[in-house]
């Protein structure tokens, strides 16, 4: 690629987070309502592009077209259609009754809810533990992801280790000048990059190959196959308890729920919800098809040399600076993660680690945890530790046996502390000892689905044999959906 | 129009079955308007048909804090 083009258009792309990390910082005020939930004052649009930029990985544009490669059209349904209900289902019913109590006690961290709600230390400590234990992991994939698609896509020009630094360098500059405002505003911009991006390099690769008509019709006769899910892995088991492991743990990923309870009221949120879904098709539906006319257009590719097939496509059909705006595309979509997920944690540690302290010193002590634990990660992924991104399938499945949690919290009044810790710490323990080598029976699904039965039922019994919690306390976190305007 | 909490429930089981159409996962040649994949028309159709149920959803659930 070459090298001045790639140079302008990534530092163009750089230049723009700092301005808007410097705009956000100056517009900002000095307190932990406005540093770490930017005043819950976003609207819509920006709600949107935040919770969707935060949302989606490098995954979704290096690995999805590669599964796509391989497996066909059907994968669409896998990872796009089923995501595109869940997660918004999960939004209307958890996410609505957090933003309400969110705003109606000050509420930050999912942990200081949740221990709130119990009236339990123990409880908090347990979910702010397994949440920093299922976050810190996909820091560092980010900024691995990030440092190999710069070494790669620059072919060797950045080297891997300066690329991983200046992902973090950036991204800890404008995350801790901005916060969430700062953050929300990046992710308006990232998120505008990669899916106008996509939709320009799907309509500029099919026009290339002769049109869409012509791809399709090759596609029955050459490869029809694709037409449908050939995924090897994808059986009817999987298929069926997929959305468990991702599109239902969404509302879990502590960087959304706090997104969550920026929304400035019920009508945003609302609208963010209905537009959500038509996102993620935007999102999806490009990402397979480049995949799918792939396979017609470079067929051969075996394993992992398919996640390259967006570069490759690019390269060989579009123009040099679409190139460039591709591995802007990429590293915004890297960033547009990394950035949620270095605030939420120093938020965390300053919410749930130094109560007294978070709401005076609130901004100085998140800047400061932003900068250790990017610094700690960069680290970290200069040594590629093997075998991460093995963790996501993990995390993800982590995450999703806390998304009970919250729905009992929501729903259940009778449930109690003592339930929640029985059945979080099984649930949890089992799914940690099957991927250290407990290779229990998990009936043709994902090792999860038993680990969510067993956590669910655990705390159910446990709850029932414990005494109920006090009714102040059942008060305080009444019906959600019947409580009144806040 | 508003649903009731268990037509919710079912038409939420509903979509889930149908999205689960692991019996017609062989590749269906047949190009919609002679250019897009069933299979992708399909899915496609699934959602606008999720977003309605959302809809329903939110309405039925949110409107005594709205």
């Amino acid at each position: 690629m070459n090298s001045f083009v790639l140079l302008l258009v990534f530092g163009l792309y750089i230049l723009t987070l700092v301005i808007i990390g410097v705009f956000s910082y100056r517009r900002g005020m000095e307190s932990a309502e406005d540093y770490f939930m930017a005043g819950r004052s976003f609207g819509t649009f920006v709600l949107f592009m935040s919770l969707f930029g935060t949302n989606v990985t490098a995954f979704a544009l290096i690995g999805m077209p590669g599964i796509a490669y391989h497996a066909g059209i059907g994968v669409f349904g896998y990872f796009g259609a089923i995501g595109a209900f869940v997660t918004p289902l999960s939004f209307i019913l958890i996410g609505y009754p957090i933003w309400q109590l969110g705003k109606r006690h000050g509420y930050l961290t999912p942990a200081q809810m949740f221990g709130e709600r119990w009236q339990s230390a123990a409880v908090s400590y347990l979910l702010f533990g397994l949440l920093l234990w299922y976050t810190i992991p996909y820091v560092i994939i980010g900024l691995m992801g990030g440092g190999i698609a710069i070494e790669a896509l620059s072919g060797g020009a950045v080297p891997y280790a300066l690329a991983a630094g200046i992902v973090a360098a950036v991204t800890v500059v404008y995350t801790s000048l901005g916060g969430m405002r700062g953050t929300a505003w990046t992710n308006v911009f990232q998120a505008t990059i990669f899916l106008a991006f996509l939709i320009v390099a799907c309509i500029g690769i099919s026009a290339k190959l002769g049109g869409i008509k012509l791809l399709h019709t090759r596609l029955v006769s050459e490869a029809p196959q694709l037409l449908g899910n050939q995924h090897p892995r994808l059986t009817p088991g999987i298929w069926a308890t997929g959305f468990l492991v991702g599109p239902a743990s969404v509302i879990a990923f502590p960087h959304m729920f706090m997104r969550l309870m920026t929304a400035r009221s019920p009508k945003a949120l609302r609208r963010t919800i209905f537009v959500y879904p038509w996102g993620l098709v935007l999102l999806y539906v490009p990402i397979t098809l480049i995949g799918v006319w792939g396979a017609l257009d470079i067929p051969g590719l075996i394993g992992k040399e398919s996640d390259k097939i967006l570069p490759m496509l690019v390269e060989r059909h579009l123009p040099i600076w679409l190139g460039a705006v591709g591995l802007a595309a990429i590293l915004a979509a890297v960033m547009s993660s990394l950035d949620g997920q270095l605030l939420t944690i120093s938020t965390m540690i300053a919410v749930d680690i130094f109560p007294h302290k978070a709401y005076k010193a609130g901004p100085r002590i998140g800047r400061l945890g932003v900068i250790l634990l990017a610094a700690a990660a960069l680290m970290v992924s200069l040594f590629r530790p093997a075998g991460i991104f093995d963790i996501s399938v993990y995390a993800f499945s982590g995450y999703t046996l806390i998304v009970p949690v919250m729905a009992f919290g929501l729903f259940w009044k009778r449930s109690t502390a003592t339930g929640i810790l029985i059945g979080s710490i099984l649930g949890h323990g089992l799914l940690a000892a099957y991927y250290l080598g407990l290779k229990y029976p998990t009936f043709g699904t994902f090792p999860v689905f038993p680990c969510l039965i067993i956590e669910s039922a655990a705390v159910a019994l446990g709850s029932l044999l414990t005494p109920p919690p006090a009714q102040e306390v059942i008060a305080r976190f009444n019906h959600p959906f019947n409580l009144p305007d806040v | 129009m508003r649903l009731s909490r268990a037509s919710a429930v079912l038409a939420i089981l509903t979509l889930y079955l149908l999205h689960n159409n692991w019996w017609s996962w062989q590749p269906d040649f047949t190009l919609l308007f002679g250019s897009i994949p069933f299979e992708l028309v399909y899915r496609i159709l699934w959602v606008l048909v999720s977003t309605g149920v959302l809809w329903l959803v939110m309405r039925g659930w949110w409107r005594q804090s709205e």
